[in-house]
């Protein structure tokens, strides 16, 4: 069966009513793990911002996560090959914007990342990520040059580079990472011979020391400082320095919810959105970190369920590429949080607080949701 | 690969990665969470010191000679200054903005500490910057207490005056809780009472956020203002002495001393220098104005001096101690010269005194006399008597880097220059010539010595130390360095020579009329045209209440009973009496 196929009989099953379908298909123990984090996430945000009595940041948040849990279940219920066709036009919306903020943006703390279209702040780098991964999915799926897999190496690759650059110019390296990285799990699941992934990844590891030179001079900066924390204790190494003093004194049961004095203290710099993950750390000691994991282990591990059983590769990607960004974020921004990692504007998955991220995010459950539901054969899942 | 070798391979790399980060998670918690929590707590507090207000000194009347003052500083925080507001900082500060600028880039604090961008500032500063607190984000105003001598030149050496800390003296304080940001005595009775004087600084134990602005007080220490002084010293006597150099445009030294019990009354040394201009801070080139003048130097203390004929006490009393000669019969005829070893040595007056027995000797401070005299005691015994009489010893003053003068001996013209003893050297020294150098006040507690029968006092500033509830902590009592060995016939001879003196010449006026006066003046050859004069004087001789030592140093008077009057000055207005006379000599007495 090709695309065009699967795509066009993607909402006829036979014998079976819409609703029943959904009822069979829905994958609800993905949507619990989600929603478990959502309100772990809003539990730890309400003592993060604990200092504005009017938790103006918490309030805003449950605002994002209804709006994006709608979002959510709508683009669940529609079959997802519809990104077949919008993945392009998705795309070159990315790359506009992207150029958009590089010509237009206002400069905040020297990077320029988000782009007011009327009264919205849009991060298109946010955008761009998804529809990479949509753009990504198509190539690698698509029927085109499957005798030919280095030319479709090849293309895949040239989808990433442009808003990879594009991101990186902002700057954000951070995010042009995760663009970047988006293309291993992707390359490695779809049917891309190894060698070339693996060729190109090593490439990449083999050119680190060139591209040391074109890293600006704060972004050095914060890889020197992970290799020596001692360096300059109140300037560069001050972030770092307090993010490993409120995760480490956490201890194993924390200091308790709503008691962190690190947070409270405001030590801990942008506490609600990258740096939550130590507030929850200190408040809740080891024990609150271990379900975070758990939760996010559990996640991880259903959504590469539903890759596994979808129904064709374009579905398989799609849930592999979210995926890739999720994990690709928990580690960039646990491992900041943690002194393994430079400090990068990357989110935590469901529990920074951000309305781009937030909706992002859904979206993404959304779509894997969909893959999970269009499929044919049924998965019976406990009480479905 | 197969897809489900592919999921496994995913789930097995979803799994490293956070079991990685796990792993990491309980190093930091876990293993090393203990460390992190003291970290922690040190973060969430600190501790903030404020200084200790200084002791007050008083004079012996009551009257304030130092002591601390409110004033105001202006702080400047860069993390939330906005440099567009510069000129109207320059303008409430009265700072050009260069200047400004400058201590901007200067500072190496952190960016969320506050610098001090002026001190010394008015209370006018305070509402200044309240009008414009909106328009100075980063700009805020702290309260310090700043030294301030009401009598500005007066004490200058004798209180001296305080300033910040040097590197090297913060490395030899430290140990005692001293930091780079205190103030303490740098000269003076700042210097040599600073433990006194300091106080307990004031410690708070703040809870600070992130940009290290205090959230609360956690507990707090009151600053322990320090222990105030009365000294021993008269302010009008004071003022008196100082006034009759500055008038005179004389350098030199004056201290009047209690010679029963060594309380310094007064003690000025010229030039000076004005103390509120080290607190308010000088220049370099001020600073070097000063040096090149000498003025940072306390003659009286630091500084030593030929001490000329007012030596000749010395050489008498070892003459009749050690039983050289028999003063009854002893007599030297002075024709006003005397040759000793092919050399010519001059009497200063070259017509010659005639012959002299002891009492006129000193009286009229005759050379030839003394010449003779040191001959026959030899330098050894001479100088065994300065040495009893404290002239190269410290005299354990209460003030810092007191000097001691130098008395030579053979062995010590040997050791230093390696050159032989003459006859010459010995009449030098009985006269206090040639390497005799004493420092002024060691030079007037020897003739207290003299004046109290006896009794080498240690000379005091400091009459009483009071903490500040009041409470005595030190009340000065007076110190017997050395119970000179004399007899009571050496002690009248002196006496009698030094009363007759003040019976000649223009000696006369160091006189007040009614009071009985015993002095000794002395001139030092520096150059064929200056010298360094001396008078050293005590009244009432029966019962000394007051020593006056008047020493004018490179002076173009020829001699030092030209010093007279104006020792009969100060003893007047110490006894409250008349002087006798306060013009300016005119008539030809002993040196």
């Amino acid at each position: 069966m090709n695309q065009s196929q699967a795509a066009s009989s993607g909402g006829d099953f036979v014998g079976l009513t819409r609703l029943t379908r959904v009822r069979r298909n829905f994958n609800r123990p993905l949507l619990i793990a989600v929603f478990l984090l959502l309100a772990y996430g809003l539990f730890v945000l309400f003592s993060a911002t604990n200092q504005d009595p009017q938790h103006t940041a918490f309030f805003w948040q449950i605002g994002f996560a209804a709006v994006g849990t709608g979002l959510a279940i709508w683009v669940a219920l529609v079959d997802y090959h519809i990104w077949l066709k919008l993945a392009y036009p998705l795309y070159f919306i990315a790359l506009i914007l992207l150029l958009g903020v590089l010509l237009f943006a206002p400069e905040v703390f020297g990077a320029q990342r988000w782009l007011n279209i009327g009264p919205i702040p849009i991060q298109p780098s946010e955008i761009a990520k998804v529809a990479v991964i949509l753009v990504l999915a198509k190539e690698l799926s698509g029927s085109k040059d499957r005798e030919r897999p280095f030319i479709r190496f090849l293309r895949a690759l040239t989808v990433i580079i442009l808003p990879m650059l594009l991101i990186y110019e902002q700057p954000d390296l951070g995010t042009s990472i995760v663009v970047l990285f988006l293309f291993f799990p992707m390359c490695s699941f779809a049917a891309i011979r190894p060698l070339y992934t693996f060729s190109f990844f090593g490439a990449i590891l083999a050119s680190t020391p060139l591209l040391w030179y074109f890293l600006r001079e704060y972004q050095r900066n914060r890889i020197l400082v992970l290799l020596d924390p001692t360096i300059d204790p109140l300037g560069i190494g001050y972030n770092l320095r307090q993010a490993l003093i409120t995760i480490g004194s956490g201890g194993f049961l924390g200091k308790g919810y709503l008691q962190g004095s690190q947070k409270q203290l405001q030590f801990l710099p942008v506490r609600h959105t990258d740096f939550i993950f130590s507030v929850l750390a200190e408040e809740l000691g080891f024990l609150g970190v271990t379900l975070l994991l758990s939760l996010y282990a559990a996640l991880f591990l259903l959504v590469l369920r539903v890759a596994q059983q979808a129904e064709d590769e374009f579905g398989a990607l799609l849930v592999i590429g979210i995926l890739g960004m999720w994990v690709c974020h928990v580690f960039v921004n646990i491992g900041m949080n943690a002194g393994i990692m430079p400090v990068t504007g990357i989110w935590l998955p469901f529990f920074s607080y951000g309305g781009a991220s937030t909706l992002i995010n859904l979206l993404s459950v959304g779509i894997i949701l969909s893959v999970s539901l269009h499929r044919r054969r049924f998965m019976f899942y406990p009480g479905a | 690969m197969e897809k489900a070798q592919r999921v496994v391979v995913f789930s097995a790399v979803i799994v490293a990665v956070l079991a990685v980060l796990l792993g990491r998670l309980f190093f930091l918690q876990v293993v090393q969470g203990y460390n992190y929590q003291e970290a922690s707590e040190e973060n969430r507090t600190r501790l903030a010191t404020s200084p200790a207000l200084r002791g007050v000194i008083y004079d012996r009347t009551g009257a304030v000679l130092a002591k601390d003052t409110a004033t105001y500083s202006v702080k400047l925080t860069p993390e939330h200054f906005d440099p567009a507001k510069l000129p109207l900082l320059a303008e409430i500060t009265g700072m050009p903005v260069d200047e400004i600028q400058a201590k901007l880039e200067e500072n190496n604090l952190p960016v969320w500490e506050p610098f001090t961008l002026r001190t010394g500032l008015g209370e006018e500063i305070v509402q200044k910057v309240e009008e414009q607190r909106l328009d100075l984000p980063g700009i805020s105003i702290s309260i310090e207490p700043q030294r301030s001598y009401p009598y500005d030149n007066l004490f200058a050496h004798l209180i001296g005056y305080t300033g910040n800390i040097s590197a090297l003296e913060l490395s030899r304080m430290e140990s005692a809780g001293y930091t780079g940001a205190d103030v303490i005595g740098k000269t003076g009775l700042e210097k040599s009472y600073e433990d006194w004087l300091k106080g307990e600084k004031g410690k708070q134990i703040l809870e600070v956020n992130a940009i290290g602005q205090p959230v609360r007080v956690l507990n707090e220490i009151e600053q322990i203002p320090g222990a105030d002084m009365t000294l021993g010293i008269d302010l009008k006597l004071q003022q008196l002495a100082r006034q009759i150099l500055i008038d005179n445009q004389m350098n030199g030294a004056v201290i009047c001393m209690n010679p029963q019990t060594g309380a310094i009354l007064a003690m000025v040394s010229t030039p000076d220098f004005n103390p509120n201009d080290f607190i308010k801070g000088i220049s370099q080139k001020e600073y070097e104005t000063m040096t090149a003048s000498n003025a940072l130097i306390p003659k009286a203390t630091q500084d030593r001096f030929p001490p000329g004929s007012t030596f000749k006490v010395v050489t008498t009393a070892a003459a009749l101690e050690e039983g050289v000669i028999d003063p009854e019969t002893y007599t030297v005829f002075c024709p006003g010269y005397i040759d000793v070893g092919g050399h010519r040595f001059y009497c200063w007056q070259t017509s010659g005194h005639g012959t002299q027995n002891l009492v006129d000797a000193i009286a009229n401070s005759c050379n030839i006399f003394f010449y003779t005299l040191s001959l026959e005691v030899g330098p050894e015994r001479i100088a065994k008597w300065a040495q009893l009489l404290g002239l190269d010893q410290y005299t354990g003053v209460d003030l810092p880097d007191e000097a001691k003068g130098v008395i030579p001996t053979p062995a010590w013209k040997w050791e230093q220059l390696e050159e032989p003893w003459y006859p010459g050297d010995t009449m030098n020294m009985g006269i206090g010539h040639g390497d005799v150098a004493v420092t002024p006040l060691a030079l007037a507690t020897a003739f207290a010595a003299i004046a109290n029968g006896g009794k080498l006092i240690t000379p005091y500033l400091v009459q009483e130390i009071r903490s500040p509830d009041g409470t005595i902590l030190k009340d000065t009592q007076t110190t017997v360095r050395v119970e000179v060995p004399f007899s009571q016939r050496t002690l009248d001879y002196l006496r009698q020579g030094m009363v007759k003196a003040t019976t000649l010449g223009t000696t006369q006026q160091v006189k007040p009329p009614g009071i009985s006066v015993a002095a000794k003046t002395g001139t030092a050859l520096i150059t064929s045209e200056k010298q360094d004069i001396w008078i050293c004087a005590y009244a009432p001789v029966e019962n000394p209440q007051i020593l006056v030592l008047f020493m004018n140093e490179y002076s173009t008077l020829i001699y030092g009973s030209y010093l007279a009057p104006f020792a009969g000055q100060l003893i007047s207005a110490y006894l409250s009496v008349t002087p006798t006379s306060t013009a300016t000599p005119t008539s030809t007495s002993a040196p």
